[in-house]
């Protein structure tokens, strides 16, 4: 079942155009970015792997802002078209949906990174750093990505409004990457350095700096930022779970229509 | 003969407001039940209930043998046209029904066969292949039809079924729930189409502000609603001719090149012989005389009457002034 | 008693006018740039300009700052060192009677081109800066990353997946 509602949703993507247009507007913004950066006079004298890490930081943002927003109406869309019903009549888990859609947003994560993957070859061609870059970026990516969704999913189960469920995911997602492109001045009181280190965005930074700019490779190196990134993805499946469990109590539909 | 549906004292509440009230009925195996009720009555939620999509407050219902707590096993058993039909506007017909095919695990070699069926069943078979956001409101209507039949059901919830179809629609569906219920499909029918009702139920169950208020035989209900059967009658020679074999009577003199009178009797079958006899006597010219049909308005209307004083009324809710469908209409004169 | 005053006021002129002379007189001190050779490199790299600065006279020079002075020669235009160096001045303070230090700045070639560099040093109080001879040195330009691959990237990514999606959807369209 959850391989149905995931292909469903995969081919809705597809059909209906909005995850197409968010491939090929990611493909523009990839192009744009990684020909500057490589033929721009004074950018070029960037260290090599500066500009790597700042094109890793462009793919995972990009990739964090579209699949959250793609995965804030995933779930609300069939209430507001009125198709919940008819899900819901069928023998179909919750569970399966919840999963098949989860399922269905990690798909346009997989499918961006697939498309940044030329780009990110290009940008890395001289230096010995294409792998790690290629695997830390799906790692950080995948596991972003995967926490967003789920955060997403759990707030569209409270509110059951697109409009409501995006605003809301976007203010958290603009609440923890704001902080994280503050410079280093402003990140120095303690209050700023507890949230830099539990923030999921600054550790996939700052995850991608260790990496790219220090060449610190094993992920054992990496542990302090992964450890966050980690928590985050727990947090949001519980808060998914519990949101889930919470609309089943209350029904799939709520008030008398 | 075990019962199909079975509702023992089922609640529901949205906040303060009750949609549904102790209600309790049961559906035998096989049966056509018209379940009525004006707007807002609970006719939507009770379905909604019995179909998985709500959680009732109290009481408990069983479906095809099945305690309401199970919805998936439900969900295997029954099939439903619900009140919003939402549709996949991007995928074609046959991919519609596909996907539901394969919700109700038919197996990938069965699948064509299930959804060509279908398609021929509601005469959509030429538009297999077109994307359903094209499709019009009626087509729309019998592709929601075929999607409840996708798991050949036992148990058949119809919310409105034949709403937007034009008439030969409404006769195409109407056979094809005729066909359904001869081979042994129990149907439990919403619909505001009081006609719709008469002409397919067995048995009715009127429902308001969420409580059971009739149930029975269109003349099980008759009788509960202190009604009569009524006879249209038409004479020639005018009101005044008229009046004089039927005194009292409440009749209309039709306007017209030659006179004539128009009342309504009340009366069982003998009655309504002697007062054919008595028209004779007094030489009037009977025009026409027939039974009022099945009368399901007046006994609707009956039964769902409420005084003023009795209707509790919310400002945010005020179902008594909700035009449209169902609602109460107050008519004078065939009583 | 108007010769007198008229007297008076000469010797007050001349005793002005040596004043200033004295002031705008430079400072006995001699700069020069000792890595003249070796400035010359690509652009991107970090390279250390080496001057010396030595008090040729018999008393302390005080309060001494040194700065660099670059110029672009091709464009004819002074080069803000915002983004070249770090320390753009040095104080140096005292030099005492035919002392010589070493001046050493280390700057960035952020552009490629043609350049004059000097190093000036000021003294407080004497209006005529000390200026080192002028040492010119060229900046080659450097890529430091390939930029030749990246255009058939970024024009055919968006390119190929347009139309591959256009396919996509052409071909469901248009199956029986």
């Amino acid at each position: 079942m959850i391989r149905l509602i995931w292909a469903k949703e995969v081919r809705a993507e597809l059909y209906t155009w909005r995850s197409a247009l968010w491939l090929l507007l990611a493909s523009l913004i990839f192009s744009f970015t990684s020909y500057l950066l490589l033929t721009n006079k004074e950018l070029t004298l960037l260290d090599q792997t500066e500009l790597l890490w700042l094109l890793g930081k462009i793919i995972v943002g990009t990739a964090l802002l579209m699949v959250t927003i793609d995965a804030s109406s995933i779930l609300t869309s069939e209430f507001e078209h009125h198709t919940a019903e008819s899900l819901f009549i069928a023998p179909i888990r919750l569970r399966d949906l919840v999963i098949g859609k989860f399922l269905a947003s990690l798909t346009l994560w997989g499918a961006l990174y697939v498309v940044a993957v030329p780009y990110m070859i290009v940008a890395a061609a001289g230096t010995r750093l294409a792998p790690a870059f290629l695997g830390y970026v799906a790692l950080l990516g995948t596991l972003g990505v995967a926490a967003m969704v789920l955060l997403a999913l759990g707030i569209a189960f409270l509110f059951r409004s697109s409009k409501n469920a995006l605003t809301t995911t976007l203010v958290v997602l603009l609440g923890l990457t704001v902080p994280a492109l503050f410079t280093s001045a402003l990140k120095s009181g303690f209050v700023a350095r507890v949230f830099e280190r539990i923030n999921p965005v600054d550790s996939i930074f700052a995850a991608l700096d260790n990496v790219l700019v220090d060449y610190q490779l094993s992920p054992l190196q990496n542990g302090r930022f992964l450890l966050p990134l980690a928590g985050f993805l727990v947090a949001a499946f519980a808060f998914a779970v519990f949101a889930a469990r919470r609309f089943e109590r209350q029904g799939i539909v709520r008030s008398a229509s | 003969m075990p019962a199909a549906i079975q509702v023992d004292r089922l609640s529901k509440s949205y906040g303060p407001t009750r949609a549904v009230v102790d209600l309790s009925f049961v559906v035998e195996e096989g049966e056509f039940l018209g379940f009525l009720g004006p707007n807002g009555a609970g006719k939507t939620t009770t379905i909604r209930i019995l179909t998985g999509i709500l959680r009732p407050d109290g009481g408990r219902g069983e479906v095809g043998g099945l305690d309401l707590c199970h919805r998936e096993a439900i969900a295997r058993e029954i099939g439903v046209v619900p009140e919003s039909r939402g549709f996949y506007d991007w995928m074609t017909a046959s991919e519609y029904l596909t996907f539901f095919a394969r919700a109700y695990r038919h197996g990938k070699p069965a699948e064509p066969k299930v959804v060509d069926s279908l398609l021929e069943q509601v005469d959509l078979a030429r538009s297999r292949h077109t994307r359903v956001g094209t499709f019009s409101r009626g087509m729309k209507q019998r592709l929601g039809l075929a999607r409840a039949l996708v798991n050949r059901p036992r148990i058949l919830f119809l919310d409105e079924p034949t709403l937007g179809l034009d008439p030969q629609g409404q006769q195409d569906i109407k056979n094809l729930l005729r066909h359904l219920n001869s081979d042994g499909v129990t149907v439990f029918l919403s619909s505001h189409l009081l006609s719709e009702v008469a002409e397919l139920c067995s048995r009715i169950v009127v429902i308001d502000r969420g409580r059971l208020v009739g149930e029975g035989t269109l003349d099980g209900l008759r009788r509960k609603a202190g009604l009569k059967t009524g006879w249209h009658v038409r004479v020639a020679g005018g009101r005044t001719a008229l009046e004089s074999a039927w005194p009292g009577a409440q009749i209309t003199a039709l306007p017209g090149v030659l006179p004539e009178a128009e009342g309504l009797f009340l009366g069982d079958r003998a009655e309504a012989n002697r007062f054919l006899d008595d028209l004779r006597a007094c030489r009037l010219e009977v025009l026409k005389f027939t039974a009022s049909g099945q009368n399901l308005e007046e006994i609707f209307l009956a039964l769902t009457r409420r005084e003023e004083s009795d209707v509790p009324r919310d400002p945010a809710n005020d179902r008594s002034a909700a035009p449209g469908k169902g609602s109460t209409r107050q008519t004078g004169g065939s009583r | 008693m108007t010769q007198r005053l008229v007297i008076l006021w000469a010797v007050l002129l001349a005793a002005s006018a040596s004043c200033v002379a004295a002031a705008s007189a430079g400072a006995p001190l001699v700069l020069g740039i000792a890595s003249a050779q070796t400035l010359n490199g690509v652009a991107g790299d970090y390279v250390t300009v080496a001057a010396r600065i030595e008090n040729t006279s018999d008393q302390a020079v005080s309060d001494v700052t040194t700065y660099l002075s670059l110029v672009n020669t091709a464009d004819k235009l002074p080069v803000d060192l915002e983004d070249w160096s770090a320390e753009k001045g040095l104080y140096v303070g005292v030099i005492e009677p035919s002392q010589a230090l070493p001046l050493d700045w280390r700057i960035h070639f952020v552009k490629p081109g043609r350049f004059a560099l000097t190093v000036v040093a000021l003294v407080a109080g004497r209006e005529m800066p000390t200026v080192s001879p002028v040492v010119y040195f060229q900046v080659e330009p450097r890529n430091s990353l390939d930029p030749g691959h990246i255009l058939p990237v970024a024009l055919g990514m968006p390119v190929v997946l347009g139309l591959l999606l256009l396919l996509l959807n052409y071909r469901r369209r248009t199956r029986p």
